[in-house]
């Protein structure tokens, strides 16, 4: 399959991209980062991925560097913890990767264990990506065998399947046995994380950059950029695609990448990180496709997983739904998201049904407004995107719910 | 080093606190109230219900105050406007699945959960959807229910047994607004601290099987008193209604109980369930006082006599069996043998950087102390074990030995001090060490500590007074005796050849001192009535002493701090 793009970048993170077996340690070109890093002293590390301002890919666009610099100097244990419980709707970029080239994940978190002064490495790993974890582990042995990890080691925990344990305190909850609930902050797990110790915790695609970075130095990378963006919702083509950060805008993505909306409708809206992000009309198609601009346009770019609506989709089901995933994937550990995105969930539903009324939308917003800031986690804080967003982009559609008694859509509604 | 202080305002009062305080409890020096649920003095802050959230100046967002350090020149605000709109916030959601069945509730009255929606909430509520519905009063044991309806998810009592009991008896089921507090499928709520978790409860969700329905709050007589459970002597507050005793719940002593009480003090020691004395009898038939004290002390001078005390009575009865002991010429023995003395105090045993348990099962004999000694536990101590039996905080030993000598082995022979030694054989071993904590062979009987030189009872006189209300042997049948008890023992009418049964009242009707192991003498205090002719276990022995012609001193008798 070749990518009818009018561009010809070459991937870097998805060079296996399609096939069908993961890349061997031979053909992945051993690991020259690796080796190469450990000539370097760990300080010229970090500063050369901080020199790269590679952003965390999970989502909060932290710079890799500084979060590794923050990691107190101490004597005993420190662990690296890799997020790989990718769960945001839309989002399967480290999967990809995971499966076709688990190597370069392994040197990336190899690297950085020797950045900080870890010896440990955990890959926590949603439940449901077998054959990932699989390759994983295979990958692990085969580097092992090959005499790559020393004195280090890389271990694949599986987790249970909860959208919670990617919020990284609840991830480290999770790793230590007990229930994935998160931990109130201070203290930060730079400084005490996995079983008290200091902990970094980066994303799959975070550290998968970190060998291209140590091989071809932080001037190279930032003139490149790699970024994955997933594509799904009402496309002909989804998948992932591979593109510098702000090379293509949200138009290019849909139209080259993606083949165009099915059927050929417009776009209603695009959902640019999964359902934790704000929705864009339309009009903000040609946005460019990085952090700034997106935040820009009123949203984030986030783990880049975008999903299409096309004008044959209910915005109110598409809220619905969405407010429904929150409302189960919540822990349960703070009020404001226990209760209230049961309570969003209720009214949602209701005007969906085309029983709501005008005063349910006042009620929308206000409950959003008793959730946002003032929960535990993220979670909670992205649980309302979905609502305030489309009530306040989308408020004539509301209206039409709740005047016609239901949808207008009818049963063309996606 | 202690912690430098930091000045911090909060509400516009200013107050001094040793630095990494949490903003909650600087609060509570500074006199200002900050609302809270889940956030409890005696146990790990969770940030889960979300009450506390206080705006502070140069933070974004709205922090909780439960797990917030304070910092050099904080300025909170707990009253302004974005804090009292957080406040509403969060009682608003909390109560929009609540069933708000106050009327027959058992909290209602005492409830975190109403006082604080009457005082920072919103008065009325939007939520017009179908609440959820859940099996109300679910058994989680014999002795306690959850309603999960009212249970708004703080982990107190998830907390409480993980941090304080330590066996983790409780857990949180599911996710999401589904979460729920239980125990595992096909288990029950088994600790001997469970009791604990409905007094840590905010709400109406984890309620006694004993009380419930039983009285409203607002109705409760409350009389401090002590526990006569065992030898700890918890400091407990008695609730009667009507005068009628209806439940125990624990009062706060750092030195003694902490806040906490076990689940046999708290349930089994009520004199609610029992068929009670309430009249002189001469066997089996009903007297008047008079003449059961006459014919108890002709009993008496009829033959050679033993006076045999229980250790569970009050010091002051005590004094007045040694009177009528000295009157008599006749032996004052112990029954049961649940005496002993320790040296030290439980203030000792909590600073002892080594614990040596011999044999001792403390968990069993003496349940709160093991709650204590697991405070020490958590400030670094070591627990050791020897001997063979059962051993309660076996999750929390170090490790176990058969012989104290393969302990000193093991050790060293130089275990970090202070060390307190508990069992017997306890001085023995003391010898061998320096000891500095707690040391002894534990009485476990409420007045064990008072007891511990009288010796054990061998039944063998003509005529014996039983005084207190133990099971006696079956060697004490069929032989002439006087007894006073609170409990109808349910004799059969020929069981004695003579017997005088005189009516006591149950320690928590009467007042009195006992003595806990450690040496305290606590007060006990009338929390209930008891219809009838029953009297304090020293007023009757006094009479008996008058009876029979021996004036026991009168300061001797007096309750010591009546």
């Amino acid at each position: 399959m070749s990518a009818p793009s009018a561009t010809t970048y070459e991937p870097i993170l998805l060079k296996y991209q399609g096939r069908t077996e993961p890349a061997s340690l031979e053909e992945y070109g051993g690991y020259r980062a690796w080796l190469k890093a450990q000539e370097m002293t760990p300080e010229q590390v970090v500063e050369e991925v901080k020199n790269s301002n590679l952003k965390g890919r999970g989502g909060a666009a932290f710079p890799a560097g500084m979060k590794w610099s923050f990691v107190p100097k101490v004597d005993g244990p420190k662990y690296l913890t890799v997020n790989a419980d990718e769960s945001e709707p839309g989002t399967f970029k480290d999967r990809e990767i995971m499966e076709t080239c688990p190597h370069m994940l392994i040197e990336g978190a190899l690297i950085c264990c020797y950045a900080f002064g870890a010896k440990t490495a955990f890959i926590y790993i949603r439940g449901e990506y077998q054959t990932a974890a699989e390759r994983l582990e295979a990958a692990i042995a085969e580097a092992r065998s090959a005499g790559l990890l020393g004195e280090y080691d890389v271990i694949v925990f599986r987790g249970a399947g909860a959208y919670i344990c990617g919020e990284e305190t609840a991830l480290l909850e999770s790793l230590e046995g007990r229930r994935p609930m998160p931990r109130s902050r201070p203290p930060f797990p730079a400084v005490e994380g996995l079983y008290g110790r200091p902990t970094v915790i980066n994303n799959v695609e975070t550290l998968s950059n970190v060998p291209h970075i140590i091989n071809n130095g932080a001037e190279w990378f930032k003139g490149v950029d790699p970024k994955i963006f997933c594509l799904s919702g009402h496309v002909n083509r989804p998948g992932n695609y591979e593109r510098p950060l702000g090379s293509l805008t949200i138009r290019q993505l849909i139209d080259e990448c993606g083949q165009g909306v099915i059927g050929g409708r417009p776009v209603k809206g695009v959902l640019p990180a999964g359902a934790s992000a704000p929705i864009l009309t339309a009009d903000k198609l040609d946005t460019p496709l990085d952090y700034d601009s997106i935040r820009g346009a009123g949203s984030m770019l986030g783990s880049a997983s975008f999903i299409v609506l096309s004008e044959a989709a209910c915005i109110v089901r598409a809220a619905a739904r969405m407010v429904e995933f929150f409302r189960k994937e919540s822990c349960g550990k703070c009020t404001p998201c226990r209760e209230g995105t049961q309570w969003l969930h209720k009214v949602l539903s209701r005007l969906e049904a085309g029983q709501g009324s005008e005063a349910d939308l006042d009620l929308l917003l206000s409950l959003s407004d008793e959730i946002s800031g003032k929960v535990l986690c993220a979670l909670g804080d992205f649980s309302v995107s979905p609502v305030v967003a489309t009530v306040k982009q989308f408020r004539d559609e509301y209206l039409a719910h709740i005047h016609e008694g239901k949808c207008p859509l009818g049963s063309w509604a996606l | 080093m202690p912690d430098p202080e930091v000045t911090v305002h909060i509400d516009g009062r200013e107050v001094q606190v040793p630095r990494g305080t949490l903003v909650i409890e600087a609060a509570k020096l500074a006199g200002v109230e900050i609302p809270v649920f889940c956030y409890h003095p005696k146990l790990k802050p969770v940030g889960a219900c979300r009450m506390c959230l206080v705006d502070i100046e140069k933070m974004p967002r709205l922090q909780t105050a439960c797990t917030t350090p304070v910092a050099e020149g904080m300025i909170v605000h707990s009253r302004n406007d974005r804090a009292r709109d957080a406040q509403k916030s969060v009682i608003e959601l909390l109560l929009a699945n609540h069933p708000l069945d106050c009327p027959i509730c058992d909290k209602g009255g005492e409830c975190p959960l109403q006082d604080n929606t009457f005082k920072y909430g919103l008065g009325t509520s939007r939520f017009y959807e179908p609440k959820r519905k859940l099996a109300k009063a679910l058994p989680l044991s014999d002795r306690i229910v959850l309603d999960r309806e009212r249970c708004i998810m703080c982990y107190r009592c998830v907390r409480f047994q993980d941090e304080v009991a330590g066996d983790q008896a409780l857990s949180a089921i599911d996710r999401a607004g589904t979460s729920q507090i239980g125990v595992l499928e096909g288990e029950t709520f088994d600790s001997p601290f469970s009791g604990n978790t409905i007094d840590l409860c905010p709400v109406g969700a984890l309620l006694s099987r004993q009380y419930r329905f039983r009285a409203r709050p607002w109705d409760l007589q409350r009389t401090p008193s002590v526990c006569v459970g065992c030898a700890v002597g918890c400091n407990v507050e008695l609730h009667a209604r009507d005068q009628v005793l209806q439940r125990m719940v624990p009062r706060e002593n750092m030195e003694v109980n902490n806040e906490w009480l076990c689940d046999y003090g708290r349930f089994d020691t009520l004199p609610i369930h029992q068929d009670r004395v309430r009249q002189p009898l001469i066997d089996g038939a009903v007297a008047p006082w008079q003449e059961a004290l006459r014919t108890a002390a002709k009993m008496l001078r009829g033959g050679s006599a033993e006076v045999v005390a229980s250790p569970s009575l009050t010091n002051e009865a005590l004094n007045a069996l040694r009177a009528i002991s000295a009157g008599l010429h006749a032996p004052l023995t112990v029954w049961p043998a649940k005496t002993g003395r320790v040296r030290g105090s439980i203030v000792d045993l909590i600073g002892s950087k080594t614990i040596i348990l011999l044999g001792f099962d403390v968990w069993r004999e003496l349940p709160v102390l093991a709650l204590r000694i697991r405070e020490a536990l958590k400030k670094g101590a070591q627990l050791y074990w020897v001997g063979a039996g059962e051993n309660g905080l076996r999750r929390d030993t170090t490790a176990s030995y058969a012989t104290a000598d393969a302990l000193l082995k093991a050790l060293d022979g130089a275990p970090a001090g202070p060390v307190s030694i508990l069992g017997p054989g306890a001085d023995d071993l003391a010898q061998r060490l320096e000891a500095g904590g707690m040391v002894g062979e534990p009485p476990t009987a409420a007045n064990g500590y008072a007891m511990a030189e009288l010796p054990r009872a061998n039944f063998t006189a003509d005529v014996l007074l039983l005084a207190g209300n133990e099971s006696w042997p079956s060697r004490t049948v069929n032989r002439p005796a006087v007894m006073l008890r609170w409990a109808d023992p349910q004799l059969p009418a020929s069981s004695h050849s003579q017997l005088v049964l005189l009516p006591i009242l149950h320690p928590y009707e009467q007042t009195g001192t006992v003595t806990n192991l450690e040496g305290r003498v606590q007060e006990l205090r009338s929390g209930g009535h008891l219809a009838g002719e029953a009297r304090a276990d020293w007023a009757v022995l006094a009479e008996l002493g008058r009876a029979l012609g021996i004036n026991p001193a009168p300061e001797g008798i007096q309750p010591a701090l009546a």
